[in-house]
Parts: structure tokens; C-alpha cells; sequence
């Protein structure tokens, strides 16, 4: 049984005096225990509204699904009160831009504290009065358990002088300092599954490899599971045991990161890959796919990615299939009804850009195939 | 620099704005027109009794030694004497100051109790009825000027509640009970307008606040609401509540002029007009003084409130 486990999840905004916006439409996700699972796609692909629908924090959005499962449990038979014991406690969250996910009033190590008081085994009060008290009266004390937790979490992501750090405030801390401490925060529930939505995209690439190779070593270490969001797929081949790729509000393929790698077959994927650089030696130039995404509001039927596919065909314009390359390994793609070989799929002159999925940056992740 | 050689240069600066004030206001009292010998004597006074009463006063000297003097009176704390009563202008500000500052302090007092809980459930409440309420009494109070909701509370909690006397003030060394009744009504006609503000003021801020990345990352965390509400959300909300506190309490001194006129309350604002009729520019330019030292005071005590609560500023930072 996979951890968590999402059949055909369909979340839409509705939008007063305008059509309703299907940010994502019916798509299935599933992260194993222990492993780092990729949610990759462009921008709007509708990743970080799926991030929040697992901590069904889209108050404002009609959140749809056959199946939403977290331990065989469905996440959206809970109560509210019940899901504030998930929230925190089994899956926690680290956000992309940690100066304003972190609360700029409070101490960084109280922000930590608190989520071990509410969701640890430390004998602490968390009554409304108690929390006001330690927060606008006495401060949390640092003997409090809670505390010597917060600061061991910070020693734990790497946080040198965890002390001194815990009593900082965040404008005091640099960017990737902060997104260690957004991390420490996930785990002082120790919960089975961290969803971090893009959390080394607001950082330069040195800082970037060392928070992913942090999330890489409390993965193998404490067997805690993360959905990686991030739409680069560099970073993916890098951190990631499995992948998703998301265009549009739809899945276009999903497999293990070395299946899709290898062996791509959605136009999309091999689109992508070919983006990607050769290796650090190479640099020069990059090559993206052409066009962009439809808005959600304005996908063609069927497959929303055909209009940008050069492999497009008459049957792109029914809903999409789902086609089992290979044990895991699943594409959602017209070419491969039954027993055809679709043949390479050819691109059009490639335009020069970089690899990341936003087509924005100017980064190049060159430790992506020599690291 | 820490709190202490802050509010110590922060009291230089501001003992440098009063001496402006006092030059400015020994300038404006000398350009008035009218003779106050002759204001104090009357129309039909002798040469020689002006002469007296103008050498009384220090008018007879070169006006460099009137503004010395005006000066060092100043600053021994020696305001002059009331030309009508004859008493020192300290002490007839220091009996008026009594129900003002009564006034003022628990009209402030109601205002932040109905205005921080009225706005925050506004903003948590929005579009709901909670809202229209709090929106409708909020725009009633700003709209209405406080003599006006002095005269409607008069004539109606006034004379409906007999425990509340409708006229007059009672010292606090009187009791605490026969001071608040007396108090109660003009602090409220004081403190509405001002509650108005703040309360629309809290909402607006408050709702920023709620669609901040922070509060979804306390919801992320399984806190309960109120706890999201109060510990990660009200300091931030009322930060910029506070910045305009002392803005606010210009106006609510403006206002309780008018109120001690509509309660018969013998306060500042009494003696203030009283003086200015009279011409006893003793009494209105130590008034002046008086004034500008308090707020003064009170826009460092708002500026120390705001720096406790935005760990962002730095004691002597710019911002
Ligand atoms: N509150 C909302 N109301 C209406 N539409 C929304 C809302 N939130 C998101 N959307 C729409 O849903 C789609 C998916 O948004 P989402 O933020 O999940 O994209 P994303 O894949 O995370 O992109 P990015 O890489 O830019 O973060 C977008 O088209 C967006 O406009
Ligand atoms: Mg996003």
C-alpha cells in the first residue's frame, strides 16, 4: 500500500462572473513510504494547488477525487478536527518562499517549538492561554523540552550553532538558513510524509544542492517520505526515486526517475529531457519545448498538450488514455493504443534556452549529469 | 543602541521641539493685538496703573529679556500667573488636567476594548452579518462628532440610567465608582470616533494579514484556528494600528474640548476656551506648552509600543 494514494483528483476554482478555473483535472498521485517521489511541471501546471489538497488547505476550491488516501485512511472523510492531528503530526509542510512562510514576529525556534508541542511526545501545555502566555508574556522558555527539541531539529538540517539561530528572527537568517528551518519545522511532529513545494527555487544553485542533499540524507535517515515539488527536472534526476510529470492539470507520464529517464515516452517527457543539459562541459546551447502552456480556462479537449505536440494526431482530441509501459511505469499519450510502435517523435528547430521548466531563469543545473 | 540611550536621545529631541514651541508661541503672543495691561485693567485705566501692571508682567523690557526670561521661567517649570485669577498657570493646568486626562485615558480605554475584538471579527467574519454590524457602527462612530455623541448619550443613557450623573465630574480621590460614573459617558463620546477608526483600521489589516504565507504555513502545521488567529496573526495585524495611535490621539483631544463643554466638565479644554476669551495668554500659552510636551511623549511611547512589537526595528535604525 502506497502511502499516499490519489485516484483521478480533480480540484476547480470557482470564479464569481467568469467560466470556473480546473486548475487540475483528474489526476492520480501516489508516494510510497520512505522514498522522495518528483511532482514536476511548468509553471500553472497545477502543482502547488495539489500540494495544498493534501493538506486540504484550498478553502476556496472544489477538491474532487475517487480516492484520496493517506495510510488507506481518505484524507477527505476526516473531520476537521481530525485532519489537524494529519496536519503537522503525519505530513508536514515546507513552503517555497521561507521569508514570508515564516512568521516575522516570532522567534524561529518558538515556530519550530510549537509544532513539537502540539504533535511531540514533550509533556507541555498547548491550551490557547498557555500558547498567548509563552508568546506575548513569558516567552517559551529554552530549559522547556519543546525547545531543546527545536534546537537539536535545527543541529539536525545542518544549521551550524543551533542556539544562537533558534532565537533569531527570520529577517535575520539567510535564505537557505531559513528554508532549513522551514524544514526542522516539518519534522517537529515527526511526521511519515513532508510535501515541499518548490523549496530551493527562491535559492542560488550552491545552496540549492545543499538543502536537496539534505532532504536526500532525512529521507534515508529518519524514513520520513517527501513529495518533491519543483519544476526542474534536474533536480529531480538528482533527489528523486519517482517522478510525476504534470502538464495542464493532467498527468502526462510517471514512472521511476531511472524509467523515465532511460526511457521516456510521452512527446512531453522527451521534449523535456531534451531540454536538460548534456553535462557541465557542454553548456552552450539549451533547447526548451516551443509554444506555452494553455491557461486552464482554454485547454483543448482531450490531450492539452496537442497543440504543442508535434506528434499530434486526430485521436489527441479524446480524453487521455493511460498506457503501462512498463511495471510502474504509466504514460497518458494517444500514441501507444495497443500493440503500436509510435516511432521517434521529431521537433521542430530547437530554440535556444535553458532547462528549467519555467523557461525564466538563467540557471543551468550542471550537476545534473556529472553529479 | 539599546532601549535606554534611545528614549534618551528620543527626550533630547523632544525638549528641542518644545523649545520651538515655546519661541513660536512667545512670537504669537507678542503679535497679537491689544495691550493685556489694558485687558487686565479694563477700558478706562490710568497711565500709571498700566505702567505698573506691564512692569508686573515684564512687559516694559527690551524683547531679547522678555524671551530670556520667558525662557528660564520655562525652564524652572514657571509658567506665569493667570492674569485674571492670579493663581500659577501650573496649577490651574494641573486642576483642569484632572478630568481631561480622565476623560481621555478611559475614552481610549473603550475605544481599543470594542475596536481590536470588533475588527478582528470583522475581518474573520467577512461579508457575514458580524461584518455589516461592526462596518455600520464603525462608519456611525467615525461619522459622528464626539459634542453630538455627547448630547445623544446624554439625553438618552443620561437620563434613562439615574446611577449615572448626566453633569459635572467627580475627583478619583473621590471614590473610584462616583469617578467612572461621572467619566463614563464623555470617555465614550470621545472614544466612539476614535473605536470607529481603529476598528476599521484592525479589519483592513487584519485581513491582509489572513491571506499571508505565514498563516497557511500555522495551518500547516495542525494549529487550532484561534490559535493561527491570536498567536500568529494579531501582532502582525496590529502593527500598523499602532503607527497611527498617536495620530489618533490628536483627534481625541480635539474632541474632549467640546465633550467637557456638553458635560459641564471644568477640564482643560474649559480652561482652555475660558482663556482665550479672557485673553489670558498666561494660561493659553502655558496650555500650548503643555500640550506640545504631551504629545510629544505620546509619540515616543508609540514609537517604543511599535518597536517592542516588530522585531524588525532596530532602537536608532532608520525605520
Ligand atoms: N485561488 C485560485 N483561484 C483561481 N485560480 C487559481 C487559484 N490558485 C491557483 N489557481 C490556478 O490554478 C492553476 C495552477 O496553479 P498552481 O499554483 O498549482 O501552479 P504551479 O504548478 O504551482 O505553478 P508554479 O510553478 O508557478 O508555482 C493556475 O492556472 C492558477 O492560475
Ligand atoms: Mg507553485
Amino acid at each position: 500500500m502506497s502511502l499516499l494514494d490519489i485516484e483521478d483528483l480533480s480540484i476547480t476554482f470557482p470564479v464569481e462572473g467568469g467560466p470556473d478555473v480546473p486548475a487540475v483535472e483528474g489526476i492520480d498521485l501516489s508516494v510510497e513510504a520512505g522514498e522522495i517521489h518528483g511532482l514536476v511541471g511548468e509553471s500553472g501546471s497545477g502543482k502547488s494547488v495539489t500540494a495544498r489538497s493534501v493538506m486540504r488547505l484550498l478553502d476556496d476550491a472544489e477538491v474532487g477525487a475517487k480516492r484520496f488516501d493517506y495510510r488507506g485512511e481518505d484524507l477527505y472523510d476526516k473531520s476537521e478536527a481530525e485532519m489537524r492531528q494529519v496536519r503537522g503530526d503525519e505530513i508536514g509542510m515546507v513552503f517555497q518562499d521561507s521569508l514570508s512562510a515564516l512568521n516575522p514576529v516570532m522567534t524561529v525556534g518558538e515556530q519550530i517549538a510549537e509544532v513539537v508541542r502540539h504533535h511531540g511526545d514533550v509533556e507541555e501545555s498547548t491550551g490557547l492561554l498557555s500558547e498567548l502566555r509563552r508568546k506575548y508574556i513569558t516567552g517559551t522558555s529554552t530549559s522547556a523540552p519543546s525547545w531543546r527539541r527545536a534546537v537539536s531539529l535545527l543541529e539536525t538540517v545542518g544549521i551550524p550553532d543551533p542556539e544562537t539561530v533558534a532565537t533569531s528572527y527570520p529577517h535575520q537568517l539567510s535564505g537557505g538558513q531559513r528554508q532549513r528551518v522551514m524544514i526542522a519545522s516539518a519534522l517537529g511532529g515527526d511526521p511519515s510524509l513532508i510535501v515541499a513545494d518548490e523549496p530551493t527555487t527562491a535559492l542560488d544553485v550552491t545552496v540549492e544542492a545543499g538543502i536537496l542533499g539534505e532532504l536526500r540524507r532525512l529521507c534515508d535517515e529518519l524514513d520520513v517520505a517527501i513529495l518533491l515539488i519543483t519544476h526542474d527536472l534536474g533536480v529531480v534526476a538528482e533527489t528523486c526515486d519517482s517522478v510525476t510529470v504534470m502538464y495542464s492539470g493532467s498527468v502526462m507520464e510517471r514512472g521511476r526517475t531511472d524509467q523515465l529517464f532511460e526511457n521516456p515516452v510521452h512527446p512531453y517527457t522527451k521534449g523535456l529531457l531534451r531540454s536538460i543539459p548534456e553535462g557541465a562541459s557542454t553548456g552552450g546551447e539549451l533547447t526548451t519545448i516551443p509554444g506555452s502552456a494553455p491557461e486552464p480556462t482554454d485547454r483543448p479537449d482531450g490531450c492539452p498538450f496537442r497543440d504543442r505536440c508535434p506528434a499530434a494526431f486526430d485521436a489527441c482530441s479524446e480524453p487521455l488514455p493511460e498506457h503501462v509501459v512498463d511495471d510502474g511505469h504509466v504514460s497518458h499519450c494517444h500514441l501507444y493504443t495497443e500493440g503500436d510502435d509510435p516511432g521517434e517523435v521529431t521537433w521542430d528547430a530547437p530554440a535556444a534556452t535553458n532547462g528549467s521548466l519555467d523557461g525564466t531563469t538563467e540557471r543551468t543545473h550542471t550537476e545534473v549529469t556529472d553529479g | 543602541m539599546g532601549v535606554k540611550r534611545y528614549v534618551a536621545k528620543r527626550t533630547l529631541q523632544a525638549i528641542g521641539v518644545v523649545y520651538v514651541v515655546a519661541t513660536a508661541v512667545f512670537v504669537a503672543v507678542r503679535s497679537v493685538p491689544g495691550d493685556p495691561a489694558r485687558l487686565v485693567l479694563g477700558g478706562n485705566a490710568e497711565p500709571d496703573e498700566l505702567a505698573a501692571v506691564r512692569a508686573e508682567l515684564g512687559l516694559d523690557q527690551p524683547i531679547h529679556v522678555q524671551y530670556y526670561r520667558w525662557m528660564a521661567d520655562l525652564a524652572r517649570g514657571d509658567l506665569g500667573d493667570s492674569i485674571y485669577t492670579g493663581q500659577s498657570v501650573g496649577a490651574s493646568i494641573a486642576n483642569a488636567a484632572e478630568p481631561t486626562l480622565s476623560i481621555g485615558l478611559v475614552g481610549i480605554t473603550i475605544a481599543i476594548l470594542i475596536a481590536i475584538p470588533a475588527g478582528i471579527v470583522s475581518a474573520t467574519r467577512r461579508d457575514r452579518w458580524e461584518d455589516y454590524v461592526a462596518t455600520g457602527v464603525a462608519f456611525l462612530g467615525i461619522s459622528m462628532p464626539s459634542f453630538w455623541i455627547g448630547i445623544v448619550l446624554l439625553l438618552t443613557v443620561g437620563t434613562a440610567v439615574p446611577a449615572i450623573p448626566s453633569f459635572g465630574y467627580a475627583s478619583i480621590s473621590e471614590g473610584v465608582v462616583p469617578w467612572l460614573s461621572h467619566v463614563i459617558l464623555p470617555a465614550a463620546a470621545v472614544g466612539l470616533p476614535y473605536a470607529g477608526i481603529i476598528t476599521r483600521m484592525t479589519r483592513s489589516s487584519m485581513l491582509e494579514v489572513l491571506s499571508e504565507d505565514y498563516m497557511q504555513t500555522a495551518r500547516a502545521k495542525g494549529l487550532p484556528p484561534r490559535l493561527v488567529l491570536f498567536k500568529h496573526g494579531l501582532q502582525n495585524a496590529l502593527m500598523p494600528v499602532v503607527t497611527v495611535a498617536g495620530i489618533l490621539f490628536a483627534l481625541l483631544l480635539g474632541g474632549i474640548v467640546a465633550v467637557e463643554m456638553v458635560f459641564g466638565v471644568q477640564g482643560f479644554g474649559r480652561l482652555l476656551i475660558r482663556s482665550i476669551e479672557r485673553q489670558d495668554f498666561p494660561i493659553v500659552q502655558g496650555s500650548v506648552i503643555v500640550v506640545s510636551i504631551i504629545f510629544v511623549f505620546m509619540n515616543l511611547f508609540v514609537d517604543l509600543l511599535y518597536m517592542s512589537i516588530n522585531p524588525k526595528i532596530k532602537y536608532g535604525g532608520g525605520a
